[in-house]
Parts: C-alpha cells; sequence; structure tokens
C-alpha cells in the first residue's frame, strides 16, 4: 500500500519500481506492446501529415491542406505524448492491483481522425466539383 | 517460471521484441518519408528518426529481447520505465521539429 496516488493527479510522485509489488511479467509485457502500438499510431499520423503537405500539391486550397497536416500532426503530439503517460498510469495500476485506468486518448484520436476524414472528403468533393 | 526451458512461455519476450522492432522500421518509413518529402529543406529530423528507427528494430528489439529473459530468470519485474520514456520523448521532438519545418516553410 505504498505511495497510492490521489487519483494520479499529485506532481511528485514516486518512482514506479518503490510501489506496489512486481505485476505478473506478461502484463507489463503487454503494457509495453501496447505502448508501441500507441507510438506507431503516432507515427502513422506524422506519415498523414507529411503526406498531405507534400506529396499531394494540386489537391484542394493550400490552407485547407495546411490545416488538416496541422491537425494531423498536433494528434501525432497528442498520441505519442499520451503513449507514455498512458503507459505509465497503466503500469502503476498494475503494480497497485488497482484496474486500468480508461483514459481520454481513444476518444481524442477518434474524434480528431474524424474530423480529418471529413477535411478530406471535403477537399475530394472540392477537386471533383473544379473538373 | 522455474524451469528455464519455459522462460518465454508464450512467447511473450520474443512479441515484445518484435513490437520493439515493427515500431523501430515504422519509424524507419516515416522518417524515409519526411527526408524525402522536404528535399531541398532541413533533412535533421527525418535523419534522425531514420537513425533512431534502425537503432530501435536493430539493437534494441535484440537488446530488449535478452533484457526481459534476464529479468525472467532473476525473478524480477522487466519493466523499463528510462527507455520507454526516452523512446516517447525523441519521437515527441521529431515530431515537433517536423510540424514546425513543415508548417513554417
Amino acid at each position: 500500500m505504498v505511495g497510492r496516488s490521489e487519483r494520479g493527479r499529485d506532481r511528485r510522485r514516486p518512482p514506479l519500481a518503490s510501489i506496489g509489488s512486481d505485476p505478473d511479467y506478461r502484463f507489463t509485457l503487454a503494457n509495453e506492446r501496447t505502448f508501441l502500438a500507441w507510438l506507431r499510431t503516432g507515427l502513422g499520423l506524422v506519415a498523414g501529415g507529411v503526406a498531405l503537405a507534400s506529396l499531394v500539391p494540386e489537391f484542394g486550397p493550400r490552407v485547407f491542406r495546411t490545416a488538416l497536416t496541422v491537425l494531423l500532426l498536433v494528434l501525432a503530439l497528442v498520441v505519442t505524448a499520451g503513449s507514455y503517460l498512458r503507459w505509465e498510469r497503466a503500469e502503476r495500476a498494475l503494480r497497485e492491483k488497482r484496474s486500468l485506468p480508461t483514459g481520454v486518448l481513444p476518444r481524442l484520436l477518434v474524434s480528431g481522425l474524424v474530423v480529418v476524414i471529413l477535411g478530406v472528403a471535403a477537399l475530394a468533393v472540392l477537386e471533383l466539383i473544379r473538373q | 517460471m522455474k524451469d528455464t526451458a519455459l522462460l518465454d512461455a508464450g512467447a511473450q519476450a520474443e512479441r515484445t521484441a518484435l513490437a520493439w522492432q515493427r515500431t523501430g522500421l515504422s519509424a524507419l518509413g516515416v522518417g524515409a518519408l519526411l527526408v524525402h518529402a522536404e528535399s531541398g529543406t532541413d533533412p535533421i529530423p527525418g535523419v534522425l528518426l531514420m537513425a533512431a528507427g534502425a537503432m530501435a528494430a536493430a539493437v534494441l528489439a535484440p537488446l530488449r529481447y535478452r533484457r526481459v529473459l534476464y529479468s525472467l530468470r532473476s525473478q524480477r519485474s522487466p519493466v523499463a520505465p528510462r527507455t520507454t520514456a526516452a523512446l516517447a520523448m525523441l519521437v515527441c521532438v521529431v515530431v515537433a521539429v517536423a510540424a514546425a519545418s513543415l508548417v513554417l516553410r
């Protein structure tokens, strides 16, 4: 029962190894793989942003494309930073034998992606009308 | 966990090493895309990402595999907070620098 944090919000939290007890190693490794999967998702968002900014210079008005690029890159940053925070909170919960925290990352990613998809769809429609 | 032959039961360590490798290769790909897309401008974020990706796939992944097996053999948790934090930080920095150079050009 060491270092049980107040809803995981206090600033100076004890280092991971000093709290609770070692969980089943499979959970730790699964948590690590989930972190890596989120990281890859972030990298995928970067790829999307870069592609939109550089590989399709004729696709829709430039301002619109830039806005979508910015959104994708901001999402990438949020997902990347969030991947670590999620990993850390999950590992803490595992060590303290609490249920896993849910977090806002999936919701943020999905709502961001919905906007991106709508934006790209709008660009595609604009492109069709122009031809 | 008592039997060394069954240390990697369920191939947990191997799957984790493969996940590291996949992530490294993704970073390598995205880095190459960055370098390609920004030819003429600053190639540093792309090159940095490619180097980190190659490192993760070729060095970190097998190293992690052996570390996990070692931890299991000595009955310790294979948790790696510093590696995790460092990797997330590196990708954050690269994303931020790439974003800046893409949007501000």
